[in-house]
C-alpha cells in the first residue's frame, strides 16, 4: 500500500499531462489574444509532410498552442523564472526579434517594475532617416502645411541611473529638426511630454509594460502640435476620462513576462461634447491580397490595450470622421501616432492615418490620398526609436516616395 | 521526438504506458516497445528509420551466419567485414563529406559531396550494434535467434537517440526475462523526472547564458570575466544536458523493468583526466576501452600509440570537424602526460583541492575546443580568457544574464557534485517509506515545473543528437 500510493501520484501527474494534452483535439480557440498571434491549427497529415518533418513541428506546435489552461501554465513558468532573479538589479534584455533589423540595436530594460526600450544613436541610420524623410517632405506639395513631430520614447524621462544606459533621442531629434528644410515646421514635443511628466508622473504617460505611450502621453504632444498648426490648444477639461481593461503590453509578452510586472491601466478620453468618432479602416487581407474595409469607432476599450486608439492591427491607411469644419490632416506615422491622431478629430473634418510599413500603394498612392482627400495639413509624427532603426525608413523610400 | 518535448510527455508517453501495463503478456509487451519505439524514431526520422531497421536485419542474419564457421581466421575476416559493414551508414553520414572535403583542399579535387543530413542517433544504435556482433564473435552471448528481441534492443526508445550505449550482453536476459515492480516504477519516474529538470532548467538556461557570451555575435565584445564565465556554464551546460538525458534513459528503463548501467558519475569531482573519462559518458568509454584499446593492445604492448587511436576516434565520434580532432589531440596528451608523471610517482590528481581545479582547467580547455567549431573564435575566446581583449571586467550587460538566473546559477554549480544527493539522503535515508513518498512528490513537481517550462520554450533539441 505504502508504495502504491506513489505510484498512483506518478500516475496522475502523466493523467494530468495527458488531459491537458489532449484537450488540444477539442479546443476551438484559433487566436492568442495576450500573443496577438494566431494558433497553429491541427495540420494536415500528407506524405510529403510527413517525410520532411513538418508535420511533426507543426503537430508539436498544434499541441503546445492549444493545451487546457495554456496561459495559466505559461504565467506560472513566468513566476518560476522570475524567481530565479536577483531582484532589484536592472537587467538589459536584447529585442528577441533582430532578423529585420539588420545591425540595428535594440535593448530593453528590465527593472521590478517596468520594461523599458533604450535608445541608440547610429550615425548611418540617422542620416538615413534625416534623407529619407527630407525626400518624403519634398514630394509634399507647397500648398500643403507640413509639420514633423519627432515623439519622445520613456527612456529620456526615466531617473538618471536608467536613462544614462541609453543614448539620447533628444539630442538626435534636435540634429535632425535643426537640418530640417524650412518650409516644414518642426515640432519639440520632448518639452511639452517632459511638462506632462513633471505633471503627471511618467508612469501616467508612458506604460510600464508596454513600448508605446498612454492617451495622456499623447495629449501633451498633439496640443503641441495643435499649437504650431495654429489651431485652438487642447484643453483636457474638454474630455471625460474612461477607464478601460488592465492588460499586458507588448514589451511584457514580447519578453515572457506576462503576469510577473503589475498590468497597465488603460485610460482614454473622449470630447464631452461629441460622441466617439468613426473610422473606415482599410487592411490587407492576407489570404485574398485585397484591401478589405472595417468600420471601427476612433476609440474602442475592447480592442484591448494600446489597440484601443484608432485600430487592432496592422492597417493600410485609416479615415477617421473628425467633428471640425474643414481641413484634412494626413498624418504619416508609426503606431505612436494613433493616440496622437485621437485628440485632433475636433480640430479637422478628415484626419487620414498612413502607417508607411502597412501602406498598400497599389490601392492608392501617397501622392493620391493627398488629391483624394484634399488633404490641408500633412504631419510625419514618428516614435524616436525610428531615427536608429533603418526598416521604416527604407519602406519610405522604397514603397512611399519610389510611387 | 524528444522527451523535452510536449507531444511526448503528453501524448507519446502515457499512452505508451497506458498501452504496456494493460498487457500482461512479455511477448506484447516488447511488441508494444517495438512499436512505439519505432513510432518515435520515425518522428523525427521518417525515412531513415528503413536503415536502421535495415541495418539490424543485416546484424541479425549475419550473426547467426557467423556460427556456422568454424575457422578461427576466418571468423576474424569475417567479423571485419561485419564491423566494415556495420560502419558503412556512418562513415556514409557523418564522416564522408569532412574526409572527402579535406581530400578536395588538400589535393585540389572536386570529388562530390552529398547533401544528405545524418540520421539522428546513429552514433549510438550503430554502436549498439557494434556490440552486438563483436559479443557475438567473442562468443560472450549467443546469436539472437529472434529478430524482433533484436530490434527491440537496438530501437528501444529510451536510450536510441542519445544513449547511454546499452550493451547487449547487459541486457540480452532482460529482453525476455525482466520484471516490472512498483518500486522501479516509483525510481524510474524519480529518476526521468530529474533527468528532465536537468534538461530543461538547467541545461537550457545554462546553455542561453553560455550564448549570452559566448555566442557568435558576442565573443568578439566578451571581457575576460565573460569568457570565463560563458565557459563555465557551457560546462554545465554539456552535463546537464547529457546526464540528465541518460538519467531520462535509465529512468524510463526502469520503468520498463530493464536495468542500465550508470552513464555518469559526479564527472566534475574527478581526480584527474583519467579519472574524468570513467565518470564522464562511461559507456561510450568502456565502448572504446574494450572494443578497440584492448584489441589494440591496451596498455600490455603499444600504449601510447593505442591511447592516441582511442582518443582520436572519441573524438571524431564526436563530430566530424577538425576541432573535435584537435579535441582527442588534446586529451590524448594530457592523458599520456598523466601516465608519464605516475611512472616517476608525480600523481597531481592526490594534492587535495589543486589537483581538482587543475582537472577543472583542463576540462575548460578542453570543452573550449568542443564549443567552438571555428577555430579563429576559439583563438578570439582563448585570448579574452587571458586578458587581452579591452574589458576585463563584465559591465552591466555582460552580467544581465547572471542577475537574471542568480538564484539558478547557486543551484547548478553545487549541483553538479554529489552534494544535492548527500543531503537528499541525510534528510530521507535510503530504503525508508519516507524516502520513496518525498520522491514521488518530488518528481510530480518536477515533471509540473518542467511542462509549464517547455510551453514557454521553442523547439529543444538534445545536444547530443548531433553524435
Amino acid at each position: 500500500m505504502k508504495k502504491i500510493v506513489p505510484m498512483v501520484m506518478s500516475l496522475l501527474m502523466l493523467l494530468f499531462m495527458f488531459v491537458a494534452t489532449a484537450y488540444a483535439f477539442f479546443d476551438k480557440t484559433t487566436m492568442s489574444k495576450s500573443e496577438n498571434r494566431e494558433l497553429q491549427a491541427m495540420p494536415e497529415l500528407t506524405a510529403k509532410d510527413w517525410v520532411e518533418g513538418n508535420y511533426q513541428d507543426k503537430l508539436d506546435g498544434f499541441f503546445s498552442d492549444h493545451v487546457l489552461n495554456r496561459s495559466k501554465f505559461i504565467s506560472f513558468a513566468g513566476y518560476v523564472e522570475d524567481k530565479l532573479r536577483l531582484p532589484g538589479k536592472k537587467l538589459i534584455l536584447k529585442d528577441v526579434e533582430v532578423e529585420n533589423k539588420g545591425n540595428n540595436k535594440t535593448e530593453f530594460v528590465f527593472l521590478d517594475d517596468r520594461i523599458v526600450p533604450l535608445y541608440y544613436h547610429n550615425d548611418e541610420s540617422l542620416l538615413y532617416f534625416f534623407n529619407s524623410n527630407n525626400a518624403l517632405f519634398g514630394c509634399i506639395p507647397d500648398n500643403i502645411n507640413k509639420y514633423y513631430c519627432i515623439f519622445p520614447g520613456r527612456i529620456e524621462f526615466e531617473e538618471e541611473s536608467v536613462r544614462k544606459l541609453s543614448d539620447s533621442g533628444e539630442e538626435d531629434a534636435k540634429i535632425i529638426y535643426d537640418n530640417t528644410s524650412d518650409n516644414v515646421t518642426t515640432i519639440n514635443t520632448y518639452d511639452a511630454v517632459r511638462k506632462g511628466v513633471e505633471e503627471n508622473g511618467l508612469n501616467s504617460l508612458y506604460f510600464r509594460t508596454d513600448h508605446h505611450w498612454t492617451a495622456l502621453g499623447a495629449y501633451y504632444a498633439a496640443n503641441e502640435f495643435a499649437k504650431a498648426a495654429k489651431k485652438q490648444e487642447i484643453n483636457i477639461a474638454d474630455y471625460t476620462k474612461i477607464k478601460g481593461f488592465d492588460f499586458e503590453g507588448f514589451l511584457s509578452v514580447k519578453h515572457n513576462k506576462m503576469g510577473l510586472l503589475k498590468p497597465d491601466v488603460l485610460y482614454c478620453y473622449t470630447r464631452k461634447t461629441t460622441p466617439i468618432c468613426n473610422e473606415i479602416v482599410r487592411y490587407k487581407n492576407e489570404d485574398t491580397g485585397e484591401l478589405e474595409i472595417r468600420n471601427e469607432k476612433v476609440i474602442d476599450t475592447y480592442r484591448y490595450g494600446y489597440y484601443t486608439f484608432v485600430e487592432r492591427s496592422s492597417f493600410a491607411y485609416a479615415e477617421i470622421k473628425g467633428t471640425g469644419e474643414d481641413g484634412c490632416l494626413l498624418v504619416l506615422g508609426d503606431s505612436y501616432s494613433l493616440a496622437f491622431s485621437t485628440w485632433l478629430t475636433h480640430l479637422y473634418k478628415t484626419i487620414v492615418i498612413v502607417d508607411p510599413r502597412y501602406f498598400d500603394v497599389s490601392d492608392r498612392s501617397l501622392q493620391q490620398l493627398l488629391v483624394d482627400y484634399e488633404v490641408t495639413d500633412f504631419v510625419v509624427g514618428i516614435e524616436q526609436s525610428q531615427m536608429s532603426v533603418d526598416i521604416f525608413n527604407k519602406i519610405i523610400v522604397d514603397v512611399i516616395i519610389d510611387k | 521526438m524528444v522527451f523535452s518535448s510536449i507531444s511526448f510527455l503528453g501524448i507519446f508517453l502515457p499512452i505508451f504506458l497506458i498501452a504496456y501495463f494493460l498487457i500482461p503478456k512479455r511477448g506484447y509487451r516488447n511488441a508494444m516497445i517495438i512499436v512505439f519505439s519505432l513510432f518515435f524514431y520515425a518522428w523525427g526520422e521518417p525515412i531513415w528509420i528503413l536503415g536502421m531497421i535495415g541495418l539490424t536485419f543485416v546484424d541479425y542474419i549475419l550473426a547467426l551466419l557467423e556460427a556456422k564457421i568454424k575457422n578461427e581466421k576466418a571468423r576474424k575476416l569475417y567479423l571485419f567485414g561485419v564491423v566494415v559493414i556495420n560502419l558503412l551508414m556512418l562513415f556514409f553520414f557523418k564522416y564522408y563529406n569532412f574526409f572527402v572535403g579535406n581530400i578536395n583542399d588538400f589535393l585540389g579535387l572536386n570529388i562530390p559531396l552529398h547533401e544528405l543530413r545524418m540520421p539522428i542517433g546513429i552514433s549510438f544504435f550503430t554502436f549498439q550494434a557494434l556490440t552486438y556482433v563483436v559479443d557475438v564473435h567473442r562468443k560472450n552471448v549467443e546469436p539472437q535467434k529472434n529478430y524482433f528481441n533484436l530490434l527491440l534492443y537496438i530501437s528501444m526508445f529510451p536510450q536510441l537517440i542519445a544513449g547511454p550505449i546499452v550493451r547487449y550482453a547487459d541486457v540480452e536476459k532482460q529482453i525476455t526475462n525482466r520484471k516490472e515492480t512498483i518500486d522501479g516504477f516509483n525510481y524510474g519516474m524519480l529518476r526521468f523526472a530529474i533527468g528532465l529538470a536537468k534538461k530543461v532548467i538547467f541545461a537550457n538556461y545554462a546553455g542561453l547564458i553560455a550564448k549570452s557570451f559566448l555566442g557568435a555575435n558576442h565573443i568578439s565584445k566578451v571581457s575576460t570575466a565573460g569568457a570565463w564565465f560563458g565557459m563555465i556554464m557551457f560546462l554545465c551546460q554539456l552535463y546537464y544536458d547529457f546526464s540528465g538525458y541518460s538519467d531520462m534513459a535509465i529512468g524510463l528503463g526502469k520503468i520498463l523493468g530493464f536495468t542500465y548501467k550508470e552513464n555518469f558519475n559526479y564527472p566534475y569531482i574527478a581526480k584527474n583526466v583519467n579519472d574524468l573519462w570513467k565518470r564522464w559518458h562511461i559507456s561510450l568509454g568502456e565502448f572504446f576501452r574494450d572494443y578497440v584499446y584492448i584489441p589494440l593492445g591496451g596498455n600490455r604492448k603499444h600504449q601510447y600509440f593505442n591511447i592516441s587511436v582511442v582518443w582520436l576516434l572519441t573524438g571524431l565520434w564526436h563530430g566530424a570537424n577538425w576541432n573535435y580532432v584537435l579535441w582527442g589531440v588534446f586529451f590524448v596528451i594530457i592523458l599520456i602526460s598523466e601516465k608519464l608523471l605516475k611512472k616517476i610517482n608525480v600523481d597531481i590528481g592526490n594534492i587535495p583541492v589543486l589537483g581538482n581545479l587543475g582537472l577543472l582547467l583542463i576540462v575548460f580547455v578542453g570543452w573550449s575546443l568542443f564549443y567552438f567549431e571555428d577555430l579563429s573564435i576559439l583563438k578570439q575566446f582563448f585570448l579574452a580568457c587571458v586578458g587581452l581583449t579591452n574589458n576585463i571586467a563584465m559591465g552591466i550587460r555582460e552580467s544581465t544574464p547572471i542577475y537574471q538566473y542568480f538564484f539558478l546559477i547557486c543551484v547548478m554549480l553545487p549541483g553538479c557534485t554529489p552534494l544535492p544527493k548527500l543531503i537528499a539522503t541525510k534528510i530521507f535515508p535510503e530504503g525508508t517509506t519516507r524516502r520513496v513518498f518525498m520522491g514521488s512528490i518530488f518528481s510530480c513537481a518536477l515533471l509540473f515545473v518542467c511542462f509549464c517550462l517547455l510551453l514557454r520554450q521553442s523547439y529543444n533539441p538534445f545536444m547530443y543528437f548531433r553524435f
